[in-house]
C-alpha cells in the first residue's frame, strides 16, 4: 500500500526527517510515536503533499510514484490525511463544502453526483458514526467548532471520501472517551475491509482500542526504534527518555 | 509577516499612484443638482431597455423615445455638461420589475426611479456601462420599499462614472444589493439620504475586480431624521493587477437621535498584484447612536486553501468554490431565486474573463 525509501523533508532548508524508510501493507495499521517535534506531523504533512516541505527518496503509494501527484490528487486517488489541527473556514457553509467534495470525488471516479436529498441521507448516515448531527450543517466548516468538534468533522470528511490509506495526526486529542470508541470502531472495520492506518499518538488509550499492527518511535526525525505492542506500554512508563540511549 | 509587509507596501505604492488616478478622473464630475430639470414624461412598465437613456424597448409601447433621448457625445470629458433627465420610471404598484441598461456611448445620461408611497418594489437591474457618465436618481415614498438587485459590469478598457443618489421618505426601506464585475475603470458613487424617521438604507454589495481595472467606489449615508437605521456590508474579491479603493461614510447630525448603523467591507486579494484599500467612516456629531465599522483586507489563506486541496479540490476548484461560498454568504438575505440569479450571473462573468 505505501512503501517510504530514504525519504528527507526539508523546509526552508532546515531539515526536519532524514533517511526515513517503512512499509504499510494493506489491511494494516501502524502507530506512529515520538517526542513533540520528532516530525511526525511533518511527515503526514509531506506525505499529503503540503506545499511547503521539499522532499526527496522515494514513497511509492498504491502502485503509483508519490511524490509527482499533485496535492488533490493524492486525496482523489485515496490518500486521507486528518489534520493535527484542522482550519477554519469561515463563511463557506458546512454542508455544501461535504457535497462539493463528495460529488467531486465522484466524478473522479466516474460516478454521477448525488442531489442534494439523496447527500443529506448519506451524511447524516456517515455523521451518526462519528457522532456529529445536523445542528453543525448550517454552520460554517469548522467554524467555532471546539477542538473535538473539528476532529469529528475531518473523520466525516474521511468516511465520505472513503480512502485506501488515512493517516491520522492525533486524532485523540480533543475527542472524549465516546468519541475515541467511534474512531477506534471505524478503524477496526476499515481495516478488515484492507484500508490501511497511520495513526500519529501519544497516548495508549486509543491503541488499547485499535491494537495497531506495528509501531515506529520517531526521534528527530528519523524512526529510531520499532516493534509490536510492547513498545507502547513502555513508552506509557518509562517516557521517551530512554531514546538518547537507543540513537 | 512577511505578507503583512508586503500588504504595507504594496499601500504606500498604491497610494503614491492615487493622485495620479485622480488626475486621470473626467473633470465633469461636479455634478450641479439644482440644475436638473424635472422628469419630462414618466414610463410606467414593467420590463425595460434601455440604452444611452434611449428606451429600446417596454411593455408600454406608448413613450415618445426622443423625448427621453438625451446625448452628449465628445463632450463629456472636456465640459461642465448640464444634466438633463432621459427617462423617468415611475413605480406605483407592488411587483417585480427588470430593467436593462447599457451605455456605450460618451454621453450623459440621467435616469429618475420614483416608488410611490407604501408600495413594495422588486427591480433587478442589468448595468452595463462601457463609458460615459450615468446618474440615478431614486425616490423612495413613505412606507415604501424598494430592493434594489443590480448586476452591474463595467467593460474592459472602459471609462465611466455612475452616481445613485436615493432619497428614502419616513419608514421607507431602500435595499440595494449589488454584485458587480469590474473589468474597467469606474467611479461609482451612492449615496443615500435617510430624509425622515424611520428610514433604512442598505447596501449589501459583492465585487470582483479583474485585470488592470479600477474601481474608486464611494458609499456615503446621511442620516438626516431621528431612528433612521442603516447597513453597509461590502465583500470584494480583487484579482490580477486590479485595484478596488472603498470609501464609505455615514453621517449622522442632529436630529438622527436614536439611528444605528453598520459599516462591513471585507476585501480579499485573489493575486499578489491585486490591491484593495478600504475607509470606512463615521462621521457623528450627536450622542444617543448606534454605529459599528470594521474592515479587513487580507489574501485568500493558503491553509485554507490547502485544507480543500487535501479533501480533493484542485486549486483553481478551490479558490472558486471559496469565492462562490462568499458571495452566496453575502447574498443570503436574498430570497433563493435572487440569490441564484446574482450568483449565477457573477460567476457566468468570472469564467467567461478566465477562457
Ligand atoms: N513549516 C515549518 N517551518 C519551520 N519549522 C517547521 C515547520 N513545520 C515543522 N517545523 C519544525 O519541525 C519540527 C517537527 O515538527 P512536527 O512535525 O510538527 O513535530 P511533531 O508532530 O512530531 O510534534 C519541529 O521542530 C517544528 O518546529
Ligand atoms: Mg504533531
Amino acid at each position: 500500500m505505501l512503501s517510504i525509501k530514504k525519504l528527507s523533508v526539508s523546509v526552508e532548508d532546515k531539515e526536519i526527517i532524514r533517511d526515513l524508510s517503512f512499509n504499510l501493507a494493506p489491511g494494516t495499521v501502524c502507530a506512529l510515536m515520538g517526542p513533540n517535534g520528532s516530525g511526525k506531523s511533518t511527515l503526514a504533512n509531506a506525505l499529503a503533499g503540503h506545499p511547503d516541505y521539499k522532499l526527496s527518496g522515494s514513497v511509492v503509494f498504491d502502485r503509483k510514484n508519490l511524490l509527482e501527484m499533485a496535492i488533490n490528487e493524492r486525496a482523489l486517488e485515496g490518500l486521507f490525511l486528518a489534520f493535527q489541527s484542522p482550519v477554519a473556514i469561515p463563511g463557506v457553509n458546512n454542508l455544501v463544502f461535504l457535497q462539493t467534495l463528495y460529488n467531486n470525488l465522484r466524478k473522479h471516479r466516474n460516478q454521477e453526483p448525488l442531489d442534494a436529498t439523496d447527500f443529506i441521507q448519506y451524511v447524516n448516515q456517515c455523521a451518526k458514526q462519528v457522532g456529529l448531527d445536523a445542528s453543525f450543517w448550517s454552520r460554517g466548516v469548522n467554524d467555532d467548532f471546539s477542538g473535538g468538534e473539528k476532529k469529528r468533522n475531518d473523520l466525516l470528511q474521511m468516511l465520505l471520501m472513503d480512502p485506501k490509506l488515512m493517516v491520522l495526526d492525533e486524532i485523540d486529542s480533543g475527542l472524549d472517551v465516546d468519541a475515541l470508541k467511534k474512531v477506534a470502531t471505524i478503524v477496526n472495520q476499515m481495516r478488515k475491509e484492507g484500508k490501511s492506518f497511520i495513526l500519529i499518538t501519544h497516548y495508549q488509550r486509543l491503541l488499547d482500542y485499535i491494537r495497531p499492527d506495528e509501531i515506529h518511535v520517531m526521534s528527530k526525525g528519523r524512526i529510531v526504534s520499532s516493534g509490536d505492542y510492547s513498545l507502547v506500554s513502555k513508552i506509557e512508563k518509562e517516557g521517551y527518555g530512554w531514546l538518547e540511549t537507543v540513537s | 509577516m512577511v505578507r503583512d509587509s508586503k500588504l504595507s507596501s504594496a499601500y504606500s505604492e498604491y497610494l503614491n499612484g492615487r493622485n495620479e488616478r485622480w488626475r486621470r478622473m473626467p473633470k465633469g464630475i461636479a455634478f450641479k443638482f439644482d440644475a436638473v430639470v424635472a422628469p419630462i414624461e414618466p414610463v410606467c412598465t414593467r420590463v425595460i431597455t434601455t440604452k444611452n437613456g434611449h428606451v429600446l424597448n417596454h411593455s408600454y409601447p406608448a413613450v415618445d423615445q426622443d423625448q427621453h433621448c438625451y446625448q452628449h457625445p465628445q463632450e463629456f470629458l472636456l465640459s461642465q455638461c448640464e444634466y438633463k433627465p432621459s427617462l423617468s420610471i415611475r413605480l406605483e404598484k407592488s411587483e417585480v420589475v427588470t430593467w436593462s441598461e447599457t451605455q456605450d456611448a460618451q454621453c450623459s445620461v440621467m435616469h429618475h426611479i420614483h416608488v410611490k408611497d407604501n408600495v413594495e418594489v422588486t427591480l433587478v437591474h442589468h448595468v452595463d456601462i462601457d463609458s460615459g457618465l450615468r446618474v440615478l436618481n431614486i425616490h423612495v415614498g413613505e412606507g415604501a420599499k424598494l430592493k434594489h438587485l443590480v448586476m452591474l459590469k463595467s467593460c474592459a478598457d472602459s471609462y465611466a462614472y455612475m452616481y445613485d443618489r436615493v432619497r428614502v421618505m419616513g419608514s421607507g426601506v431602500y435595499q440595494q444589493t449589488h454584485v458587480a464585475y469590474i473589468d474597467g475603470f469606474l467611479r461609482r458613487n451612492i449615496q443615500t439620504e435617510l430624509v425622515s424617521e424611520f428610514a433604512q438604507g442598505v447596501i449589501h454589495g459583492c465585487v470582483h475586480a479583474v485585470n488592470q481595472s479600477h474601481f474608486n467606489d464611494h458609499i456615503d449615508i446621511y442620516h438626516q431624521d431621528k431612528n433612521t437605521k442603516s447597513c453597509q456590508k461590502i465583500q470584494s474579491f480583487v484579482d490580477d493587477q486590479a485595484s478596488y479603493d472603498l470609501f464609505s461614510a455615514v453621517i449622522m447630525d442632529n436630529p438622527a437621535q436614536g439611528s444605528s448603523s453598520y459599516q462591513r467591507l471585507d476585501h480579499v486579494l485573489l493575486s499578489e498584484d491585486a490591491n484593495a484599500f478600504s475607509k470606512p467612516a463615521l462621521e457623528v456629531s450627536i450622542d444617543d447612536v448606534k454605529c459599528s465599522h470594521g474592515a479587513t483586507i487580507g489574501w485568500l489563506d493558503e491553509q485554507q486553501i490547502m485544507y480543500m486541496n487535501a479533501r480533493g479540490l484542485s486549486k483553481e476548484a478551490a479558490v472558486k468554490f471559496y469565492t462562490e461560498a462568499k458571495v452566496r454568504q453575502s447574498l443570503g438575505h436574498l430570497p433563493i431565486k435572487y440569490q441564484d440569479e446574482l450568483n449565477q450571473w457573477l460567476q457566468n462573468k468570472v469564467s467567461e474573463d478566465v477562457v
